[in-house]
């Protein structure tokens, strides 16, 4: 199974423990190629660094819009997967509601 | 009669022979006088027809204008704008979560998850809504409240901050609480449809 990884920590702000802002998200989906990594690769696996804070919605957004529209809620959860060795910060509700602005935006977009 | 046509011809110098050009020129004339007053007639008749038309439209226009925005005001204001007062003040209760100048890392994290969960549920609760009415005072609303929980994010994630000082507290969080509030209303009040 071809398998990618992006590791968070190469794109973070130096001293930074979060990451926030939309600019930014656009910036690290750039950075990373994720868009093409998850279109190579059968599983792409996202490492965040230990000491993280908070990964916003506003930067998973933007991070995760081509591959979330590309693959649907679903397969998004079954392709990308997001791992830790912390114990104190927990992505799963600041994915979900990144997911959701994303498939919503959609939506807006499509019945225009 | 005669007399002065005679009279008019003296002073014209004009022949006696010469007078049926004239009556030819002047009923050559009236007929072109007719016909541009004719065309300005046509003119004005189809100019006035054009903005009337064009005057139905814009009324057309205001009035379906006008019917979105009293169900904007009637179905999603009125009864739903205490929910983006209860998200600033749910905000501004961040100030009681700050125990001391070095909060540690999960006192943080616990402050910055609260304001995230304030911040989807205004999304669900208000937001969505306003984006079937409009895409694009839906974004800038998100970007506004985006924003707003960025920097506060930053700032509560960073130690140099002494957030207990109140000085710094009021620069580094309530302004920018108060900004994205006027900001946030602004916008709701100042839309047209």
């Amino acid at each position: 199974m071809n398998k990618a990884s992006i590791d968070l920590e190469n794109h973070r702000t130096k001293g930074s423990k979060v990451f926030t802002g939309r600019e930014r998200g656009i910036s690290v989906r750039k950075n990373t190629k994720i868009d093409v990594l998850v279109k190579e690769n059968e599983q792409v696996e996202i490492i965040i660094p230990t000491d993280i804070m908070s990964i916003n919605p506003s930067f998973l957004e933007e991070f995760l819009t081509n591959v979330v529209k590309s693959l649907g809620k679903e397969d998004f959860y079954k392709k990308v997967k997001f791992s830790s060795d912390s114990t104190r910060y927990d992505i799963a509700l600041d994915l979900e509601e990144a997911v959701d602005r994303i498939l919503r935006n959609e939506n807006a977009l499509s019945k225009k | 009669m005669l007399y002065l046509k005679n009279n008019i011809m003296v002073l014209l110098c004009i022949e006696k022979g010469d007078w049926l050009n004239l009556e030819t020129l002047s009923n050559l004339s009236n007929i072109i006088i007719a016909f541009l007053t004719l065309i300005l007639g046509f003119y004005v008749f189809v100019y006035q027809k054009n903005k009337d038309n064009k005057s139905d439209e814009e009324t057309e226009i205001n009035r379906r204008k006008n019917i979105k925005l009293q169900w904007f005001k009637e179905i999603i204001i009125q009864p739903k704008i205490d929910l983006v007062f209860k998200f600033y003040d749910q905000i501004n209760k961040i100030k009681g979560k700050i125990n001391g100048n070095d909060l540690n890392d999960d006192e943080k994290i616990e402050i910055i998850n609260f304001i995230k969960k304030e911040q989807s549920e205004l999304r669900k609760s208000f937001l969505d809504l306003v984006q079937h009415i409009n895409n694009n005072l839906h974004s800038e609303l998100s970007l506004n409240v985006d924003k707003l929980t960025d920097n506060l994010t930053d700032v509560i994630s960073n130690d140099e901050f002494k957030l207990k000082n109140e000085a710094t507290y009021n620069r580094e969080i309530k302004s920018k609480i108060e900004y994205s509030y006027s900001e946030f209303l602004s916008k709701i009040f100042n839309y047209c449809g």
